[in-house]
């Protein structure tokens, strides 16, 4: 296994990329707010750092074996930073919206077994068995998230849930190179990993492409984490009394509907 | 399933995703760039007085008209079908509801806050939601007359609380635009 000068120029950017992401996190105290994105920018530096060191003195198998244990974790970090992203969303007021959670929680199962499914019915030209793995769990992923983003998106918007500005950005990056990755892999689900030298030029090409949407995606974060979010403004003391007084207009309404319904 | 047929699949799958994230973008857009007076002409004309005097019986019911012997106190089914205009209001209510939402996102964008009179909208937005289909289905069964006055009221006392949590939020927080929000609805 060689690299090659672009792979090298590649995975610098992106290990540069994350130590400045995770620089700008820390002096501008985004990860109090964002614990799962900061955590999963440090698995990414260890991700690189690690995986040079064992490509350079490890066999292939152990590559292989190390790379999937990151993967794994990488992409339940991914999750992590999705539900991070949807609690800051759904919950403008310190609870999960309750007009939302059943359908949330119906949403996120139907993109679970759809993922599933189409993961189950792929079968990957793939010259032995860790490749065929290699292509269904990153198509997995990959359909996963594109469609948990989605879902997210959609129903916030429907509802009229608004989207603090570095949420939004943050999500942006991530359902971009959601959408990126999945291209990627129907690509590659459909060709299967290459078998023949020309083959493997066309997918290391295809890989490059998502590698430089990732770092496109890091370059905006760090931008828009940079920059300041407008301040926030506090409830007034006579916005608390009368929304206090609207409430127990309301919760008289409530008991009268129950009063009905008995 | 043949690689044929699962790209095909996947392919539409991607359609899918895109067309959602697209039209979520484009709703956010919209909502972003909207302004005060395409906001308001969205809101449709509904008999404020025949609302509110229906709301104060369920929001606020005197004794009499709590008590189940004083049939006189109570508003009949026909009073209530005449103050919000039967069924073809309480839609017109409904698709209000949903402009009142954007009422609130809209004072958002100054004051963040904002959001805990959102939530309340929604939960009372849903509110009409239920009742108007319930109202919509025992009309197909054939028990409107049992059904309408309960739903009515319920749907009618929500759409009330929505038009006065709005008013309160923009006499707070922006109420320059009060009067010509309080004559629009």
């Amino acid at each position: 296994m060689t690299f090659k000068t672009l792979d090298l120029f590649l995975w610098a950017a992106g290990f540069l990329g994350h130590l400045v992401l995770l620089v700008v996190l820390f002096i501008r105290r985004h990860a109090k707010t964002f614990p799962l994105f900061t955590s999963l920018v440090v698995a990414n530096i260890a991700q690189t750092v690690v995986l040079y060191t064992v490509h350079r003195f490890a066999t292939g198998s152990e590559y292989f074996h190390v790379y999937w244990t990151f993967a794994i974790v990488e992409v339940a970090l991914q999750l992590g930073v999705l539900y991070e992203i949807a609690s800051i969303v759904f919950r403008p007021l310190g609870v999960w919206a309750p007009d939302v959670r059943r359908k949330l929680s119906l949403l996120v199962l139907g993109s679970l077994a759809m993922a599933g499914a189409l993961t189950y019915l792929a079968s990957p030209p793939a010259a032995c068995v860790a490749q065929s793995i290699l292509v269904r769990g990153n198509l997995f992923a990959a359909l996963l998230l594109s469609e948990l983003f989605v879902v997210t998106a959609s129903l916030s918007t429907r509802v009229g849930l608004p989207w603090r500005s570095h949420v939004l950005q943050l999500a942006q990056g991530l359902g971009i190179y959601s959408i990126a990755t999945l291209i990627v892999e129907t690509a590659d689900s459909y060709f299967g990993m290459p078998a023949h030298a020309d083959d493997y030029r066309i997918f290391r090409f295809v890989q490059h492409c998502r590698v430089a949407i990732y770092l496109a995606c890091l370059s905006y974060w760090i931008v828009c984490l940079y920059r300041k979010e407008l301040p926030r403004r506090s409830v007034t003391p006579e916005m608390r009394s009368q929304l206090f007084h609207l409430q127990s207009a309301a919760a008289y309404h409530a008991r009268s509907a129950q009063g009905v319904d008995r | 399933m043949t690689p044929a047929m699962l790209l095909l699949v996947l392919v539409l799958v991607l359609c899918g995703l895109l067309w959602l994230a697209w039209r979520a973008k484009k709703l956010q857009t919209e909502r972003d760039s909207v302004n005060w007076p395409d906001l308001l002409a969205k809101l449709s004309p509904v008999g404020r007085v025949g609302i509110e005097e229906v709301a104060a019986v369920f929001l606020l019911p005197s004794r009499e008209q709590l008590d189940s012997r004083h049939i006189m106190s109570r508003l009949e089914s026909r009073d209530i079908w005449d103050f919000i205009g039967g069924i073809e209001g309480l839609k017109t209510m409904r698709r209000n509801a949903d402009v009142l939402i954007e009422l609130a996102c809209y004072v958002q964008r100054w004051n963040p806050e904002a959001s805990i009179v959102a939530e309340q909208l929604r939960l009372d937005a849903n509110q009409i939601k239920t009742s108007l289909s319930k109202i919509l289905s025992s009309e197909r069964r054939g028990t409107l007359s049992t059904w309408f006055p309960i739903y009515a009221t319920r749907a009618t006392a929500a759409y009330y609380l929505m038009t006065q949590r709005v008013c309160v939020l923009y006499e707070i927080s922006h109420e320059g635009l009060l009067a010509q929000l309080k004559a629009a609805i």
